[in-house]
């Protein structure tokens, strides 16, 4: 098996998340491999998992119901525990962890957290120094969120409302691109913001391609219902998807470090729950089988991790 | 046909109280995903004709022992809610009204997969086969659905991501296929909450219970399309003008389904208002 895939699920406890992991061959077969354990008698959910490029740690979000604002948390899956985070959270309610492919660096959006400009903005951990990074001229007054990471920790693609002009008003979500080694925003020529939403940014490790969600209306879509979308940031154009997207909601695309495969959610009337998860291969240009992955008890936010690099060679 | 269905589960809050339990719907808690199965309607596959009357006869010595001894008034309920589903079953018309696979597959796929998405479809079905009304209610197996306090997901993040996008794409189906059947003339579609969201977003990001001022929406049946009746304040937290209070919305539908809640006696103890003006 050389693909892991974590995700999302409400199979156990019905009104609560749970994060899972499977494992793929990259063709036909694939097997649940296990779920990461709960804080059973607080009642924990625990949703949005991250997988490092070796699988090892997962970051993930987390919340106690009616009561504290939430953070995002770090499971080894080897050591079988929680990783400390000295310094990390604080009273401000935090989600949306990305990790970078060599596992050192977690970016996260916090919602109304010390040190931020307001609304969500995107905050950065250094999971080797324990400390958290300056993200200097990304954050503003708008939101900032939904961030994703390049393998190298160097890019970091996020959602963000700002209008496109000053003085807009209710923007639609856009992409943007930050550069940390520059400190500033670089141009994604060909992603042209429009009256569309795009959101859900997933980076290949190599950080040549960003897969995202969108409500562009398309061919397989003239409805408006959300598609997944990848941009090529080498070619600095979006590359087709044929076979991948369907006329419901496509979305949460989760892509493997060197573009090969899209793990992505979808409402499908043919599968077994409200919302289940598709794997892609690029490579064929063809959804693969994912034996015993979705329930009716709902499967979603992926995320995925080659294994075996020779799948992508 | 059923005059009443509940399409996605019931909201608990006592169904139809004052009327008594026969008055309850039909509930459909989630419709049509893959192969579609009712089962509160489908009779056991040994269990048809000629064998489904005997067995309704034997319900009734049975139910009628009971009430007999019992003579509650919930008893009496259920045995004409009973009554009634048990009569569906042997009409064939009513079940394909309950039976998406009917529809074209593209159609389906319109309304969005989502049990939002075929509520409004079957929604669309029953009252094309001639139910009156029709109640679909938002459900969601996992999450908080609209109760966006953020305390299960982000609120705000759970909204935009998630729910309005399915609303919108089930909502837009159901108003297209309606008007393109020429029903939509003379159906009513009313979308409504119970109350609104506060108006500042709280410390996990999401908006608490707030029934100061929130907005509906009306469709069909006589209204006037792209009417905007009353507006908030600015910070969207009160009635700004003209404000709209729940009984003068209740005079509203009724009005629009030729009934004066001003002077027939069967309306006058329960609705209190006057109807929109601007609407009516």
């Amino acid at each position: 098996m050389s693909l892991l895939i974590a995700f999302s699920s409400y199979r156990r406890r019905g009104d609560a998340a749970d994060i899972y992991f499977y494992r793929h061959d990259g063709k036909s077969a694939g097997e649940p491999v296990e779920a990461m354990p709960t804080d059973s008698p607080r009642n924990r959910v625990d949703y949005r998992p991250y997988l490092s490029a070796d699988g090892r740690y997962c970051a993930f979000s987390w919340q106690y119901r009616e009561s504290d604002p939430g953070g995002v948390g770090l499971w080894d899956r080897v050591e079988k525990k929680l990783v400390t985070l000295p310094d990390k959270n604080t009273t401000g309610a935090d989600a949306q962890a990305a990790l970078s492919g060599d596992g050192r660096w977690m970016v996260f959006a916090g919602w109304q957290r010390p040190g931020g400009k307001g609304g969500h903005d995107l905050f950065l951990y250094d999971l080797k120094k324990n400390e958290l990074v300056p993200l200097p001229n990304l954050n503003t007054e708008h939101d900032e969120q939904m961030p994703a990471i390049s393998g190298d920790g160097r890019w970091i693609a996020y959602v963000t409302n700002q209008p496109v002009e000053s003085g807009g008003f209710n923007t639609p979500s856009r992409l943007l691109l930050y550069d940390r080694e520059k400190s500033a925003l670089v141009p994604m020529p060909g992603l042209s913001p429009g009256k569309c939403r795009d959101t859900e940014p997933s980076f290949s490790a190599d950080g040549r391609y960003l897969a995202f969600a969108s409500d562009r209306p398309g061919p397989d879509d003239p409805h408006g219902a959300g598609d997944i979308h990848l941009y090529d940031l080498h070619e600095k154009k979006l590359v087709p998807l044929p076979g991948l997207n369907s006329a419901g909601h496509d979305c949460q695309p989760a892509i493997s470090q060197m573009g090969r495969f899209i793990a992505f959610t979808s409402e499908r009337l043919d599968a077994p729950g409200q919302r289940d998860i598709f794997l892609y291969d690029r490579r064929e240009s063809k959804l693969l089988p994912t034996p015993h992955i979705n329930t009716p008890g709902e499967e979603f936010e992926p995320s995925i991790t080659v294994l075996d690099p020779a799948l992508e060679s | 046909m059923p005059p009443f269905v509940n399409l996605g589960g019931m909201l608990d809050l006592g169904g139809v109280s004052p009327l008594g339990g026969a008055f309850n719907p039909i509930s459909v808690p989630e419709p049509g995903k893959g192969e579609v199965s009712l089962p509160d309607f489908n009779p056991p596959a040994n269990v048809a004709g000629a064998r489904l009357e005997r067995r309704r006869r034997f319900v009734d010595d049975f139910d009628g022992l009971r009430e007999q001894v019992d003579g509650s008034e919930t008893l009496r309920s259920r045995d004409a809610t009973y009554q009634r589903a048990l009569a569906m079953l042997a009409t064939p018309a009513v079940r394909d009204a309950f039976d998406l696979n009917k529809e074209p597959r593209k159609l389906r796929e319109r309304y969005g997969a989502s049990i939002f998405g075929q509520s409004c479809l079957m929604a669309r079905r029953l009252v094309e086969a001639g139910t009156r009304f029709v109640q679909v209610q938002w459900t969601e197996r996992g999450g908080a659905g609209w109760d966006t306090h953020g305390n299960v997901l982000s609120g705000i993040f759970e909204m935009e991501q998630y729910l309005c996008p399915r609303f919108d794409q089930g909502l837009s189906a159901l108003l297209d296929d309606l008007s393109s059947r020429g029903l939509l003339e003379k159906t009513l579609v009313v979308c409504i909450a119970e109350f609104g969201r506060t108006p500042r977003i709280n410390a996990r990001a999401g908006r608490d219970h707030w029934p100061h001022v929130f907005s509906g929406l009306l469709a069909g049946g006589g209204v006037p399309g792209g009417t905007v009746v009353g507006a908030s304040d600015p910070q969207g937290a009160y009635p700004g003008h003209n404000p709209i209070e729940a009984g003068d919305l209740a005079a509203t539908l009724y009005r629009l389904m030729g009934l004066n809640s001003l002077t027939d006696d069967r309306l006058r103890p329960f609705v209190k208002g006057n109807a929109i003006a601007e609407i009516v």
